[in-house]
């Protein structure tokens, strides 16, 4: 698995334009509007690009992408 | 319900014995209490809720557990629940609407049947995503049917439902309780009968029946005034349900969610579904908005999926569907605007927040639009020719 928090940050700060400054790894990003859902489509289709195979629909839920501590934590359960 | 003063002693009665009780008595009593009050209610359909009540307590867990079949448990679970609702809400609007039914008589569902229905797909989803774990039968029977939210929300969340329980009488959580519901009383009983369209004057139509039956006559600005205001008395009566419902439920130490914050302060649309019915959104983000945006990878298609199940679960009517439409299309608008804005250093510099609360008052006229839709009899026609009224536009009919 090749994926870190720092390429999370980069991609949230980069290609999204998010202020990362004031982002935690347990702000909630989706729910609080840091992201919306055009961004949440993009930075799942990076998280896919960058780690393998397709996340199942059934993975794409709060729980599990709507913080970068979250989004952490199932990428690596995913590697495991 | 808390027009009858049975609530009240059935509330107030069943609060004092639930904490005079052991504790290991507490939750067979209050669901007991809650079935038997919603029964005398609802004779027929509370005791059929019980059923699909013991068959997703007892048979989710034991379908889902069997990972190749878990899929097809669920949806299976979730259809069959959801046909239950066609067949009691929508399937006699609908065969009433083909046969040569007397137009405009209600045809009455369920008590609580909208509710108790979301109550239940998000405790079989989250059951089959492991989000369950401790549960009992005693627990489950009181989420299911708690009395004081049983008819009009919110919709608890069961996760939120166990882990907001104070086990420990205090007089200070007595206290809050009460407070909350007298907010309650004062908000349903003073302060929306003071913004109630049949109380205002000023020419402005007392009633939907008064608006639709003078519409050709009604300046398009009257048409706006009877529109803000039965959006200010639905915000006043619906949010004061629910701080009644809130306070009834903490008086047996039940913490439930919250339903509204302040929406009429909302300082855009997205905003405006974060502070309003804010269980109903969250639901439907949950089951209806991720699942579809999961699955097309569109947004606009979720919003718009989102938007109409809102609608639809509100009402089986023309008019619930067209305020859906209306919603889901001021959502996806402002989607756009968002993502269009982002691009540039000006919005990031600040300018949202410093001019956010110039969208207070456009998020008020947007919402007070939809009303047209929603309060107006649920008929295709009417609703837009109310709503054309608003700008001044006469449809004949």
């Amino acid at each position: 698995m090749n994926f870190q928090r720092n390429d999370l940050i980069g991609f949230l700060k980069g290609a999204l334009n998010v202020d990362v400054s004031d982002v935690e790894d347990d702000t909630l990003l989706f729910s609080t509007g840091v992201i919306d859902s055009f961004s949440m489509i993009e930075l799942i289709t990076y998280i896919e690009s960058t780690t393998g195979p397709s996340i199942p629909p059934g993975d794409i839920t709060l729980e599990n992408f709507d913080s970068i501590g979250r989004i952490l934590s199932y990428v690596n359960s995913r590697a495991a | 319900m808390i027009q009858s003063p049975w609530f009240w002693l059935v509330l107030f009665g069943s609060a004092v014995a639930f904490w005079l009780l052991p504790q290991r008595f507490r939750f067979p009593f209050l669901s007991a209490t809650s079935f038997l009050y919603l029964a005398s209610l609802e004779p027929v359909g509370v005791p059929i809720f019980m059923v699909w009540t013991v068959l997703f307590f007892f048979v989710a867990p034991e379908a889902l557990r069997e990972r190749r079949y878990a899929k097809l448990a669920l949806i299976g679970l979730v259809l069959s629940i959801l046909g239950y609702l066609c067949w009691e809400k929508y399937l006699p609007v609908l065969l009433a609407a083909m046969s040569d039914a007397t137009p405009g008589v209600a045809i009455a569902a369920p008590l609580g049947i909208s509710y108790f229905t979301f109550k239940l797909i998000h405790y079989a989803v989250e059951t089959a995503r492991g989000n369950i774990k401790n549960r009992s039968l005693p627990t489950f029977f009181t989420y299911i049917f708690l009395f004081p939210i049983f008819t009009a929300g919110p919709i608890e969340r069961f996760d939120h439902f166990t882990s907001n329980l104070e086990h420990k009488f205090s007089g200070q959580m007595t206290a809050e309780a009460l407070t909350r519901i007298a907010y309650g009383l004062i908000k349903i009983m003073l302060i929306a009968k003071l913004v109630s369209p049949d109380h205002v004057g000023f020419g402005i139509p007392n009633s939907a029946e008064a608006l639709v039956s003078s519409l050709n006559d009604v300046g398009a600005l009257k048409v706006w005034a009877f529109l803000a205001l039965t959006y200010l008395y639905a915000y006043l009566d619906f949010s004061a349900y629910t701080d009644i419902a809130i306070g009834a439920s903490l008086l047996f130490g039940i913490r439930i969610m919250e339903n509204f914050r302040f929406p009429i302060l909302a300082v855009n649309i997205s905003d405006f579904w974060k502070r309003w019915h804010m269980t109903l959104a969250g639901w439907c983000q949950n089951y209806v908005y991720l699942p579809v945006l999961a699955r097309t990878r569109t947004p606009y298609l979720a919003v718009y999926a989102t938007f109409i199940a809102m609608g639809i679960w509100h009402g089986a009517a023309f008019g619930w569907l067209f305020w859906g439409l209306y919603h889901a299309s001021g959502v996806a608008l402002y989607m756009t605007w968002v993502r269009y804005a982002r691009r540039y250093e000006w919005w990031r510099a600040g300018v949202r927040s410093r001019w956010k609360y110039v969208g207070i008052p456009f998020t008020f006229a947007f919402v007070t639009g939809s009303y047209a839709f929603s309060s107006t009899g649920g008929g295709a026609f009417v609703s837009i020719q109310v709503f054309l009224a608003l700008f001044g536009i006469r449809l004949g009919g």
